[in-house]
């Protein structure tokens, strides 16, 4: 049974709150969030929420997401963050995926989250910062690979996963979904340093790629030389599947350590 | 003979001998029937106002003794001015009970009126249990030391039926008692000192659009469909029938255990279970809700430990304690993840103070939970906050004087100055805020109401209920974060009950000898309507229903009360044209606050 986080605070805030008759209520929300920009490295899972579930993860069941809990094991070596399964039940859609948001479950509805690198862009822009790369591991297991056919005695086919890094883009949501006013955005203040508008922004999107095996994978995104502004997508996977539905086994995808560098 | 007659010729005989006498001080003086102190109140009270009541125990207090009046008549004349000041809110009740007990120590019916003090009129929100049992066993272990030197009368038998109907409703919310001292009928002064056990279970059974606490459904169905009309989930695409089918009213099933542990120096300590399951009630995703997304059982269940004493700390009020702690464990509730198990402790107290003004009396009642949800322990650092916090306050004032009231008498409106069982108004605030990391859900209730409990056998509420929703959040994005405002919902409630007792429990001093005692029948009609005020209008409804309560105490199996309630209600939703057929069954043996 887990125990809850029952700090001294916590259980003289109730004594006080009993014996006075004074109705203490929630703490104010800006004492809950540190906010503004995100300086330096970042572990994604600690501003970022897997949350942005598209394909077959908008149906309920069809992509179950579980933090921390039946990771793969052992997890890789100095791994950050939290870890993540997904399991995956194909369905009529044929794909699915999930961007790692925010605020969570925002598809542009409000800003992104400022980000400041440690890498030097000051040769793109004075006092610019950015980052270098996204890295992240990832990896399925033996059950999501499908089972042997008389044509494919082996029976394993490797799951091609593809990645990205920014990407959303709320001006641009098809109907009968509403538009929304934010995207993932990258300004360049040296283009116009008095005056920073949408005509010196460019959407940003990085994409990449690999095929899941069982064994940990460990990749990079390359976002170098970008300096960002607006970032509502940290990070997103998603998997095509190209076989027949009947008997199709579920898709176990593992991520972790994922973090901004 | 009847228990009636027995009353009237103790009464009549009682008048006599107190005017006939002429015995010394030191003479203990004739026995008098204890009822002759009811008689006595009754004719000083009867169709007269309050300062008509006044007098009548000025006049009794100045002078108080006349002359050499032996201690029997004395302790009658101090019975009747406590009585008195106990229908005035005076707070020498008690002393001038005492001073009757005292000028006639046998006699148990002064006990028993003394008694009654704190479980007819003085306590907070219930009767002051410790207090009454004092005087409830004193006087059965009178009754039982007259039984011995042979000097028990007829009128003692009624004594005695009087003090274990007392006794019954003093112990009504326990349960089943499990020991004997204070099993029903009690005997001696054993059931004062030695602890009770009692067991009690409750069951509830609904289909309905509110749930067992009676939270607000039109807020609650405002609330789901704005959040999920947002652009963090649907972003308003829901369609038709999605919005018709956020309303719902789905089958949901209590049970509650207690086994309570009463002592009079300490109080009732309980040991509680709970468990409750709504079928197919809660809305997985918000990003589509049923019929295109599904909707998921949410189960619950509770252990835990509670208190509940009375203080009486008079001359200031009379206060009562009550709280508890319990361990619970939640499925099916957290979006997306209705396999997730949430395991938190909750924390409750509801106090309470009341004091007599004059006749009338006020009571101010408090309650606060605190919900420590356990923070997930995973995600974005500033998400992870959960908890749930109720804070209520309401003040209520019972006015208990007689009332002039138009009668028609032989086909012509007349007036009639009529004791009630109380004109009640009350006030109150309600707050139930559920943080969820940067965001709190914000419910609010304002609410005025008034209930008359009438002369003859209907009882008549109305209350008015502004009620509110609105979810707060701070952007962790903007650099200068505000507290944000969406999601606002807001109505008016109108709340109209009508009562009518088919049995008055009132009319039913003493026990009869079946094995099952009816003590209360009543016929309820609720009425309630539903206007939006602020958002949408979506879910603008009326109710109306009908609903029987019965309480009767198995008096032939230590004395265990039972309550039932059964009912049916007709909703309709005017504005998306549904109708809700609803049903709702309680059983209880015992119970707590309902």
């Amino acid at each position: 049974m887990q125990m809850p986080s029952l700090s001294q605070t916590k259980v003289a805030s109730i004594l006080v709150c009993s014996l006075t008759l004074i109705a203490c209520g929630p703490p104010d929300e800006s004492s809950r969030v540190k906010t503004g920009p995100i300086d330096g490295s970042f572990i994604v899972s600690e501003f970022f929420t897997p949350s942005g579930n598209f394909g077959d993860g908008e149906f309920p069941g069809r992509l179950i997401t579980e933090f921390n809990v039946n990771c793969k094991q052992p997890r890789p070596a100095g791994a950050k963050g939290d870890c993540y399964r997904f399991t995956y039940y194909p369905n009529d859609v044929l794909f699915a995926g999930t961007y790692w948001v925010s605020p969570a479950n925002s598809w542009g509805a409000v800003p992104g989250r400022s980000v400041i690198g440690s890498q030097d862009l000051s040769a793109i822009g004075p006092g610019l910062r950015g980052y270098d790369h996204v890295r992240f591991s990832a990896a399925t297991d033996a059950r999501s690979l499908f089972p042997p056919t008389p044509e494919q005695p082996s029976g394993h086919t490797n799951i091609n996963m593809s990645v990205a890094v920014g990407g959303i883009d709320g001006t641009t949501i098809m109907p009968p979904y509403p538009k929304l006013p934010y995207k993932d955005r990258s300004c360049n203040p040296a283009q116009a340093p008095d005056n920073l508008d949408q005509t010196h922004c460019s959407d940003f999107k990085v994409t990449s790629g690999l095929a899941l095996t069982t064994e940990w994978q460990t990749k990079s995104i390359d976002i170098s030389g970008t300096p960002l502004t607006e970032v509502i997508g940290a990070f997103a996977w998603s998997i095509n599947y190209l076989l027949p539905l009947e008997g199709a086994p579920p898709q176990y995808i593992y991520i972790d350590d994922l973090v901004w560098e | 003979m009847t228990k009636f007659s027995v009353i009237v010729r103790g009464v009549c005989f009682g008048l006599a001998l107190a005017a006939s006498a002429s015995a010394k001080p030191t003479d203990k003086g004739p026995d008098i029937n204890p009822y002759e102190c009811l008689g006595r109140y009754e004719a000083a009270t009867g169709n007269r106002s309050i300062p008509q009541v006044q007098a009548e125990l000025d006049k009794r207090l100045n002078p108080l003794f006349e002359g050499d009046e032996p201690h029997t008549v004395r302790a009658m004349k101090l019975c009747v001015v406590a009585m008195l000041e106990s229908r005035l809110g005076n707070g020498d009740a008690a002393k001038h009970y005492a001073m009757a007990v005292a000028e006639d120590p046998e006699e148990p019916g002064y006990e028993l009126w003394y008694g009654m003090l704190y479980s007819n009129f003085r306590g907070a929100r219930g009767v002051v249990v410790e207090s009454a049992e004092d005087h409830f066993y004193k006087a059965l272990e009178k009754i039982d030391s007259l039984r011995k030197s042979g000097k028990f009368k007829e009128y003692h038998a009624v004594v005695e039926e009087w003090v274990h109907k007392r006794l019954l409703i003093t112990y009504q919310e326990d349960g089943m008692p499990l020991l004997p001292w204070k099993a029903s009928p009690q005997h001696g002064y054993a059931g004062h000192d030695l602890p009770g056990v009692a067991f009690s279970g409750m069951f509830s059974m609904s289909k309905d659009t509110r749930d067992f606490f009676r939270n607000n459904e039109m807020r609650l169905f405002t609330g789901e469909l704005q959040f999920a009309q947002s652009a963090f989930r649907a972003s308003g695409t829901l369609n038709k029938r999605q919005i018709y089918d956020i309303v719902r009213a789905p089958l949901r099933h209590r049970e509650d255990a207690r086994l309570r542990i009463r002592q009079n120096l300490i109080g009732a300590i309980d040991l509680t279970y709970g468990y409750e399951k709504m079928v197919q009630g809660q809305i997985q995703s918000y990003y589509q809700p049923p019929p295109v997304g599904p909707l998921v059982d949410v189960t619950t269940k509770e252990v835990g430990i509670g208190y509940e004493r009375v203080f009486p700390l008079y001359p200031l009020f009379d206060f009562k304690l009550a709280g508890n702690v319990k361990r619970v464990d939640r499925l099916g509730v957290v979006e997306f993840l209705p396999e997730l198990h949430e395991k938190f402790n909750l924390y409750e107290v509801r106090p309470s103070v009341s004091r007599f003004l004059g006749p009338d009396k006020i009571t101010l009642d408090f309650v606060y939970s605190y919900l420590d949800v356990t923070d997930v322990n995973y995600g974005v650092l500033g998400e992870r906050l959960r908890g749930k916090y109720i804070r209520a306050a309401n003040l209520e004032y019972a006015m208990y004087r007689p009332f002039v009231l138009p009668e028609f008498h032989n086909g012509t409106l007349t007036s009639h100055r009529t004791p009630t069982r109380g004109w009640y108004f009350n006030i109150g605030v309600a707050d139930d805020d559920d943080a969820y990391g940067t965001r709190t859900v914000r419910k609010h209730d304002y609410y005025v109401g008034t209930r008359f409990e009438g002369a003859g056998n209907w009882d008549l509420s109305l209350q008015e209920t502004y009620f509110t929703g609105a979810t707060t959040f701070i952007d962790p994005s903007n650099p200068n974060p505000v507290q944000q405002t969406e999601l606002r919902s807001g109505g008016l409630r109108t709340t109209g009950i009508i009562q009518h007792r088919l049995i008055n429990p009132d009319a039913i001093p003493g026990i009869n000898n079946r094995v099952f005692a009816p003590d209360m029948l009543n016929i309820v009609v609720p009425l309630f309507f539903d206007k939006k005020v602020d958002g949408p209008n979506t879910y603008e409804n009326f109710r109306v229903g009908a609903e029987i309560w019965a309480k009767f105490f198995g008096t032939g199996f230590w004395g265990p009360a039972f309550l039932t309630t059964v009912g049916y209600d007709y909703q309709y939703f005017l504005n998306i044209k549904k109708a809700e057929h609803q049903v709702h069954l309680n059983v209880r043996m015992g119970w707590g606050k309902l």
